[in-house]
């Protein structure tokens, strides 16, 4: 099987694990975003096109399963999925040592573009609840990064750099 | 860092409208996505609770213990709060009072959860086929869950008491008095606009108010954990840890009305 295909599985895979088993696996109330993980692998292991289809799929599975607004992951996920490949493409961060460091700053990054979305909308998070979220998430998501990465790995999912 | 090209510019603007395209037919296809994730989310939910089960089986021995003895208590004191029930029946029918007109409840299982940090929000295995609509509320046997947000045919979202979107009046079951309460994303609950001279104390019990009109007078919500000064010093607040365990309920019940 293609290795996009077997990505493309993945990556509903881990949206399926997100809503269920990742609930289990909470610290601190918070868990790790498998789908944003999933979109950053993408974006520095596949090209530029496969990485922002597989960036919108992600975006859209996460749109249908949450409540917010009319496909906003659809949006941001799609411009990781464009700029990822690009950043990758100027810096190395396709090792082992880089990647989590990259998944922790993207996840930082995106968790505060969706406070800035929200504050627009005039919801209002706690600066402490939303720090706790953004610091513990990021460092979530980079540990979960090392697991998910030699899962895809062992089942051939990523292409060779 | 990036140089912008004639070539870049033309690649950007068509996968901005394929995007765009992309996420204004999302929203309509959430209804079959959803309808046809509910088959893996109920294996995995299958594969889920019986590892669970496996792992954490002496925990479920004395827990199941414990739950049977409560179990015969509480059948003890069923049949004496039956007694009081036919007597009041007789009463209020002996004062011509009007019967309240029962509301009707519908028991669903929790498929999955809300896949972000930002919201606190369940997905049930019933839907529009089992009567649930928008705006209904939740509850489970401990207290008030939350309140449907949207139903699809077979499944429906329901926003946890939790999430700071969900705002719901309740009144203090001993000084009765009034506030709203809304989510924090954490464990606990804050309930608002309260005067300064309002008489809250901590470990005073939280019920809904009835003026929401999802949710009928008298549901718990939880108990009040602390007492403060808002920053303007104008009115006060309460955190509220809520009756329902928000963050393990697997059951809930739909109040139709």
């Amino acid at each position: 099987m293609r290795k996009e295909i077997r990505f493309l599985i993945a990556i509903i895979f881990l949206g399926l694990l997100q809503c269920t088993v990742m609930q289990n696996l909470k610290l601190f109330g918070v868990m790790p975003d498998l789908l944003l993980i999933g979109v950053v692998l993408a974006g520095v292991y596949f090209s530029w096109g496969w990485s922002l289809l597989f960036a919108a799929i992600a975006g859209f599975l996460k749109d249908i399963l949450s409540v917010d607004n009319f496909a906003l992951n659809v949006l941001i996920f799609s411009l990781w999925g464009y700029f990822i490949p690009k950043i990758s493409r100027k810096i190395s961060i396709d090792d082992i040592i880089a990647l989590p460091f990259f998944i922790f700053v993207v996840t930082f990054i995106n968790d505060i573009i969706f406070r800035f979305i929200f504050l627009c909308q005039g919801r209002v998070i706690s600066l402490v609840i939303f720090l706790k979220i953004a610091i513990i998430g990021s460092i979530y998501n980079a540990f979960m990064l090392l697991i998910i990465f030699r899962v895809l790995n062992y089942f051939k999912c990523l292409p060779r750099k | 860092m990036f140089k912008l090209k004639k070539k870049n510019l033309i690649q950007i603007i068509v996968l901005a409208i394929a995007v765009l395209a992309f996420a204004s037919f999302s929203p309509a296809l959430r209804t079959p996505v959803i309808s046809i994730a509910k088959i893996p989310f109920n294996i995995l939910r299958f594969i889920q609770r019986e590892i669970g089960g496996i792992i954490f089986y002496h925990h479920n021995m004395v827990d199941s213990q414990r739950l049977r003895n409560e179990n015969n208590l509480l059948r003890f004191k069923l049949n004496e709060v039956n007694e009081i029930k036919a007597e009041n029946n007789r009463l209020s029918q002996l004062l011509s009072l009007k019967q309240k007109s029962p509301y009707k409840i519908i028991a669903s299982k929790v498929i999955a959860r809300s896949p972000d940090n930002w919201a606190s929000v369940i997905i049930i295995d019933k839907g529009e086929s089992s009567g649930i609509k928008k705006g209904q509320g939740v509850i489970n046997y401990l207290g008030l869950v939350g309140r449907v947000i949207e139903a699809t045919r077979s499944t429906a979202k329901v926003m946890l008491i939790s999430d700071p979107n969900l705002g719901v009046s309740a009144i203090n079951s001993r000084s009765r008095q009034e506030g709203l309460i809304s989510g924090t994303l954490g464990g606990t609950l804050i309930m608002k606009y309260l005067p300064r001279e309002s008489d809250i104390n901590i470990s005073d019990t939280i019920i809904t108010s009835g003026f929401t009109e999802s949710y009928p007078k008298g549901i718990i919500i939880g108990v009040v954990m602390d007492v403060g000064e808002e920053f303007s010093g104008l009115s006060r607040y309460a955190i509220i840890k809520p009756a329902a365990d928000l963050s393990s309920v697997e059951e809930v019940l739909v109040i139709i009305p």
